[in-house]
């Protein structure tokens, strides 16, 4: 087999061969969470990495999100770069405390003596009907807390490369991956392509308006541009890839260019990271924008069970298209 | 009883302004002496203070083009009443001279002749719906929104409306008619003010009955005497060019022969004794024309670093309007351009424009040998009416002494 050969890779696997790449090349990388040796986690990220890293490496823990995240600290402090798994993004409430008034400030309140190299991967999102406390997206929580990086991919290749540039990051990390994401395949080479934090990827090219999506929104906003393009208009797609930081002249230099922005994303819609980047472009693209930027998000309600009013909280593919239209005016 | 805030006449010529934003917002105290809003004249935008002390009750132009002495809004006490109706149109009042320019006279045409229903419909609290980026692109333009129908959700007005209006005002079809070029491969650039500014001036200019006088300069010494300059120590001085040795040259000729240093009006000839030299600058907004004041009592050093401010101020645009007029002489250079000569139009009522060309080397005949020079060609441009022609002659040739042997002008 040729040097570097792609392989078909799925978000899962993409996810997975991150953390084993790193964990053969460093003794420091291990993991950490629950059911994720023997079962392999409950979405089956971790598979078969206990046989090829043994328990000591591969570890599973008691349910306490707190307890879980307090001890990745502790390590990550002592010079390890953990990874733990946080089973649901809606479980991230139970760890907070950790997160938010440790993990995040120990660096900074200790003057830089201290790292918090731990790498924070949770699961979620809806579309599989389960139900209010399973299928919360949870990211924009993150984004206001100095001293947290957010990473939320949503192609197998940016998984693989931004989650390695987590684990080798000195900060606290934490990296969403969406459960809907995770059969979608890609071809990648056999060797790692590391991606920097904070930088955009801009997935689609176009010249009439900029849709920012973040997660599942990314696929969604691609099939909404391919339907508009058939009407004409030509939508640019600029998946930000990391939350915090955000890479701003990217989103800003794509608006000044087609002068109109819709944001996207799976998360409710009010105080979502959207409204982050709509305040953003009117701030600092003010006098190139020629529609008001529209926001995608869920309605403001918890997530409901039954499949059919899910469907009608989530946004998908309809309502990104929806917004394109509304933004240059031909609804 | 409410004071009327009048566009001011800001300067000589200034016949209209455009009104690009307020400052202050309808009911906001406002100090005399506080810039009040942003105005838009044929050179410069600039902010404008009020001239009253007060609340601003109401802003009778929210933006676009007026004529001077329009009211454009009242200061007075809180509460108090405020006449109706006045400027409500943006349409500069009747003007006594008899010559318009078509461009924006057109453009307030329409907003006038729109009825007011319309526009009313068509507006929020009195603000006109309209998307920052169609605001910009009217203001860059200088189109008015007033007239105008939004294509957007809710009427709002977009850029593609912004950018047909202005389409609209240039004579396209007419173009595209009768050279049966397919619409879309000429590009239009609608006329800014500034555009408007110099195509007026440099007709009026045309009128007059000009002559030029053409010199070549020997520029061994001054290009000597730069080098030896720069090898000094600098002491924060800016290093004079080529161009300030020309200014300091010209400056102490004109002394010497003010007859060229003036005016031309409609029943005197001006003549001026202090040296105001206007230096040609090319921007990206067109040619603009700034003032380099006192040139006669400037040493070589001063001169430059006066004119390398000026220029750059000129360049980034917050050059002031003042410094912009009262110039009694005018020098241009294309010489950075490897133009070795070229004949100026006048710019009046300035009656003498010196144009410089590059220095090129040249065989120069002296004492029947020939030898190589840097050459510098001079044109000298003179209104007839005002400067003959052995006068502008010894003026050329003072100057040419002057960079010829730069001793003399110390």
């Amino acid at each position: 087999m040729p040097e570097n050969a792609l392989t078909r890779f799925s978000y899962r696997e993409a996810v997975r061969d991150a953390m084993s790449q790193a964990m053969r090349r460093d003794p420091a990388v291990f993991i950490m969470g629950q059911d994720i040796a023997e079962h392999g986690g409950s979405q089956k990220v971790t598979l078969g990495m206990l046989e090829e890293f043994g328990p000591g490496r591969v570890r599973n823990s008691p349910i306490s999100e707190m307890a879980l995240t307090g001890a990745g600290i502790g390590a990550a402090m002592m010079g390890m770069r953990p990874i733990v798994e946080i089973m649901y993004e809606d479980f991230l409430t139970l760890a907070m405390e950790q997160l938010v008034n440790h993990a995040a400030k120990e660096r900074y309140m200790s003057g830089g003596q201290l790292k918090v190299p731990l790498t924070v991967r949770t699961q979620g999102g809806a579309g599989w009907s389960s139900g209010a406390q399973h299928g919360q997206q949870t990211e924009g929580w993150f984004v206001g807390v100095p001293g947290l990086k957010v990473v939320y991919p949503s192609t197998p290749r940016d998984a693989r490369g931004l989650l390695w540039s987590s684990i080798y990051d000195d900060n606290c990390v934490v990296f969403f991956e969406h459960v809907q994401l995770y059969n979608q395949r890609e071809e990648l080479p056999e060797e790692l392509e590391p991606i920097p934090l904070g930088k955009a990827r801009i997935a689609r090219i176009g010249e009439d308006v900029t849709v920012v999506a973040i997660g599942p929104l990314v696929q969604e906003a691609l099939a909404a541009a391919q339907q508009a393009e058939q009407e004409g208009i030509s939508v640019e797609v600029v998946d930000p890839r990391t939350l915090q930081p955000l890479d701003e002249d990217a989103i800003l230099e794509s608006v000044r260019k087609t002068s109109r922005c819709v944001v996207a994303h799976e998360a409710v819609r009010r105080m979502g990271f959207g409204a982050e980047v709509a305040a953003l472009v009117q701030e600092k693209a003010f006098d190139w924008l020629d529609a008001p930027v529209e926001r995608v998000g869920a309605r403001f309600t918890p997530l409901p069970f039954s499949p059919v009013l899910e469907r009608a909280c989530v946004p998908r593919r309809d309502q990104v298209y929806a917004a394109i239209k509304r933004t240059v005016g031909s609804e | 009883m409410a004071g009327e805030i009048k566009l001011p006449r800001l300067g000589q010529g200034m016949e209209s302004g455009v009104i690009v934003k307020w400052l202050k917002s309808e009911g906001q105290a406002v100090e005399k002496g506080e810039p009040l809003y942003e105005l838009d004249t044929d050179k410069v935008t600039q902010e404008v203070e009020s001239p009253l002390a007060g609340v601003l009750l109401k802003i009778a132009l929210p933006e676009g083009e007026a004529a001077v002495g329009t009211t454009i809004a009242y200061v007075g006490e809180e509460g108090e009443q405020v006449p109706e109706a006045p400027a409500k149109a943006a349409a500069p009042a009747p003007s006594p001279e008899p010559e318009r320019e078509p461009g924006p006279e057109a453009v307030s045409e329409r907003v006038t002749l729109l009825p007011a229903a319309s526009l009313d419909g068509d507006e929020t609290n009195g603000r006109k719906k309209a998307s920052p980026l169609a605001r910009r692109l009217a203001r860059e333009r200088g189109i008015d929104l007033g007239g105008m129908t939004g294509s957007g959700p809710e009427g709002r007005i977009v850029a593609e409306d912004v950018k047909r209006a202005a389409a609209a005002l240039t004579p396209a079809s007419a173009l595209s008619a009768s050279t049966g070029a397919v619409p879309g491969e000429v590009e239009l650039v609608p006329l800014t003010n500034t555009r408007r500014t110099i195509a007026r001036r440099l007709s009026e200019a045309w009128q007059a009955p000009a002559f030029q006088l053409t010199a070549s300069v020997d520029m061994r010494e001054v290009l000597a005497m730069r080098v030896r300059l720069r090898e000094r120590p600098q002491d924060g001085e800016q290093p004079a060019s080529i161009a300030d040795f020309l200014t300091k040259a010209c400056a102490q000729a004109l002394i010497r022969y003010p007859g060229v240093n003036a005016l031309w009006r409609a029943n005197a000839i001006e003549i001026h004794h202090s040296v105001d030299i206007g230096i040609a600058t090319a921007t990206d907004r067109g040619l603009i024309v700034p003032v380099l004041r006192g040139c006669e009592h400037k040493s070589l050093s001063e001169l430059a670093l006066a004119r390398k401010d000026l220029v750059s101020r000129t360049l980034d645009g917050s050059i002031a309007l003042e410094e912009l007029e009262g110039g009694t002489f005018t020098i241009t250079n294309l010489g950075t351009f490897d133009v070795e000569q070229f004949v100026a139009v006048l710019n009046p009522p300035q009656v003498g424009i010196i144009a410089a060309g590059a220095i090129v080397e040249r065989p120069v005949a002296r004492a029947g040998q020939i030898e190589i020079a840097p050459m510098l060609t001079l044109t000298l441009t003179c209104d007839h009416r005002a400067v003959d022609g052995s006068v502008a002659a010894e003026f050329l040739a003072a100057v040419k002494g002057f960079l010829e042997e730069p001793g003399l002008m110390l």
